[in-house]
């Protein structure tokens, strides 16, 4: 078994529970955690103990999605591209990454040949939501948020998102990046079930052996009929051009709405980041502090 | 700005509101409204200060659907048992029905949100509308419903795309009326509220988009869009317009003449009585609200 530094292997009750482990950034993915996720599935993968996965973040929070902290290059405006470089360069690092997370890892997840269940309670905003959704069975605690608020300062959606809500539900919330709470998702068809907090790995592991008493090559047909059916009615197609325009999204940043949030940035760190993002938009009307 | 005379074109809060406005005719659709409507979509979508567009119908209803006396419906002899007008051969009805007049996809591809604001009927086209908008909202006396089925007619794929397989079937080829609260359960919409709130909820929603930049909700908006264009969707509308050729063109004497009859010798009220009379009463349409329970 590999050491992993940023996720938790464990497993158990027929299955493994792979924690996304970095809980003081509230499990924010960055690169190192990516490829640890990539090397447990694929150790996962082909370890005949194991019949399923379930994925979850320490901490009682999923992810909050890319991690953003750190120290970004100064911007040249009008171009909003970082100082020093070009429009070629970025476009093509931005498109680059974009492909490999999109054709290359979130792909692989979904041609997974064993059922990845996803196990989220709490935050699961921008590219969590997006691991979240592309799960193959996804059980929710009542707590979970789901959320991309990434599209405020000029990032993409995924077409996941479309595939499981809906046109209209996916563009609802896409385009104004407003969250969803635990019930809004279910009604929109973007999890399963929706599970007490304390029960939430307990539901997942039953659901694991439930899934074991089923024969490995049934499991794997099965699935396969449901991914690659939808990859043949154009998932993959879709996938595709969204891994395009995930760069295009991206690259386009406009002054008037990126300046004062990089400038907050640089300030007062994400927090205040954050405030200024997102305060126009609360209070957040299908958020967890809207129920009443 | 363009002088326009069956809608209304009014900025305000960050977008457009465009009110289809014949509200005598239940704003049903005529030839010269479709011209002003994507004119006026155009005209949005060129005016930096306009973020998202708000569609609605003025008047109780959204949208009673293709004006039956201008437009399909007109006055035609019809040849019996042939099922033919008097004057038109078989190749001027296959010209005339494989015109998609209302360029629905139009409203699907603008690169600016198109909010659906419905109120009271949204049948037939009207229905269609509402339904390629990119979000709907609905009032809760909002009453969809495709009843041109009945005297020979197609449904749309849109129906599909958005309420599936199995509830697009049901409702598809029965025309049977949906009231809010069933529009929503098969996702044909996003949210009912009261008839009051529905333009300060849709416009609430415009003023949300107008913090996000630009670039990216036109980008996300195509995430999606030409994403089901991809996943076939095109491919889907394009059928779908070449078979509104047959499903006009094959008519059966003992089902359309009677409803002629009417229509030409007794006037509309007697028509629809006679085209929807053995339908009712509507099993999902607003009236049936307390037998299933829900008030």
């Amino acid at each position: 078994m590999s050491n992993y530094e940023t996720i938790l292997y464990e497993k158990q009750r027929k299955g493994v529970l792979i924690t996304l482990n970095r809980p003081n950034a509230l499990n924010a993915m960055n690169q190192d955690l990516l490829g640890e996720l990539d090397q447990a599935l694929a150790e996962a993968e082909t370890d005949p103990d194991i019949r399923a996965v379930v994925l979850t973040g320490a901490g009682g929070t999923f992810s909050v999605g890319e991690d953003i902290s750190g120290n970004d290059p100064g911007t040249a405006w009008p171009y909003g591209i970082p100082e020093g470089s070009s429009l070629v360069h970025e476009y093509n690092r931005l498109r680059d990454a974009d492909r490999r997370d999109i054709l290359g890892r979130q792909l692989y997840r979904w041609e997974y040949p064993k059922p990845i269940i996803g196990a989220i309670s709490g935050w699961c905003l921008g590219a969590a939501s997006w691991l979240a959704l592309t799960c193959h069975v996804t059980i929710a605690a009542d707590d979970a948020v789901f959320g991309q608020p990434q599209v405020r300062h000029g990032a993409n959606t995924d077409f996941i998102w479309v595939a499981l809500a809906g046109f209209k539900n996916a563009l609802r919330y896409s385009l104004t990046g407003d969250p969803v709470d635990a019930k809004e998702a279910l009604r929109m068809g973007l999890v399963n079930q929706v599970v007490p907090k304390d029960k939430l790995l307990d539901e997942c592991f039953a659901f694991v052996e439930r899934i074991a008493h089923v024969p490995p090559e049934t499991v794997k047909i099965n699935l396969a009929i449901a991914t690659s059916g939808m990859e043949m009615m154009g998932l993959r197609k879709a996938w595709t051009l969204n891994a395009e325009l995930a760069a295009m999204a991206r690259l386009t940043k406009r002054e008037e709405f990126n300046k004062h949030l990089e400038d907050a940035k640089k300030k007062g760190g994400v927090e205040a980041f954050l405030e200024a993002r997102d305060k126009p938009f609360q209070p957040e009307p299908f958020g967890p502090k809207a129920k009443k | 700005m363009t002088d326009y005379q069956e809608i209304l074109y009014e900025k305000q809060r960050g977008g457009v509101l465009i009110t289809l406005n014949r509200p005598e005719a239940l704003n049903a659709i005529t030839r010269s409204m479709l011209r002003e409507l994507h004119q006026a979509l155009d005209e949005a979508e060129a005016d930096p200060e306009i973020r998202a567009i708000v569609l609605t119908g003025a008047g109780r209803g959204f949208c009673s659907g293709f004006d039956q006396r201008t437009t399909s419906g007109r006055r035609r002899d019809m040849q019996w048992p042939q099922g033919m007008p008097t004057d038109m051969s078989t190749a001027d009805l296959l010209n005339y029905w494989r015109k998609d007049d209302a360029k629905l996809l139009h409203i699907f591809e603008l690169t600016k949100p198109v909010i659906g604001a419905v109120r009271g009927w949204a049948m037939g086209g009207g229905c269609w509308l509402a339904l390629f908008t990119h979000i709907t909202i609905a009032a809760e006396d909002a009453v969809f419903a495709q009843p041109e089925v009945r005297h020979g007619s197609n449904t749309t794929f849109m129906w599909t795309l958005l309420a599936g397989f199995k509830n697009a079937i049901r409702y598809g080829i029965t025309g049977d009326h949906i009231d809010a609260g069933e529009a929503l359960r098969i996702g044909l919409v996003n949210k009912v509220v009261p008839a009051d709130q529905l333009l300060q909820e849709c416009f609430s929603i415009v003023e949300r988009i107008a913090h996000v930049p630009p670039e990216t909700v036109k980008i996300n908006l195509a995430i999606s869009t030409m994403g089901l264009q991809m996943m076939g969707l095109r491919d889907a509308l394009a059928l779908d317009f070449e078979l509104s050729v047959p499903a006009h063109m094959m008519l059966r004497e003992e089902f359309r003449r009677p409803l002629d009859e009417a229509r030409f010798n007794q006037g509309t009220k007697a028509y629809l009585q006679l085209r929807d009379g053995p339908f009712q009463p509507e099993p999902f349409g607003p009236r049936s609200k307390k037998q299933r329970g829900l008030e």
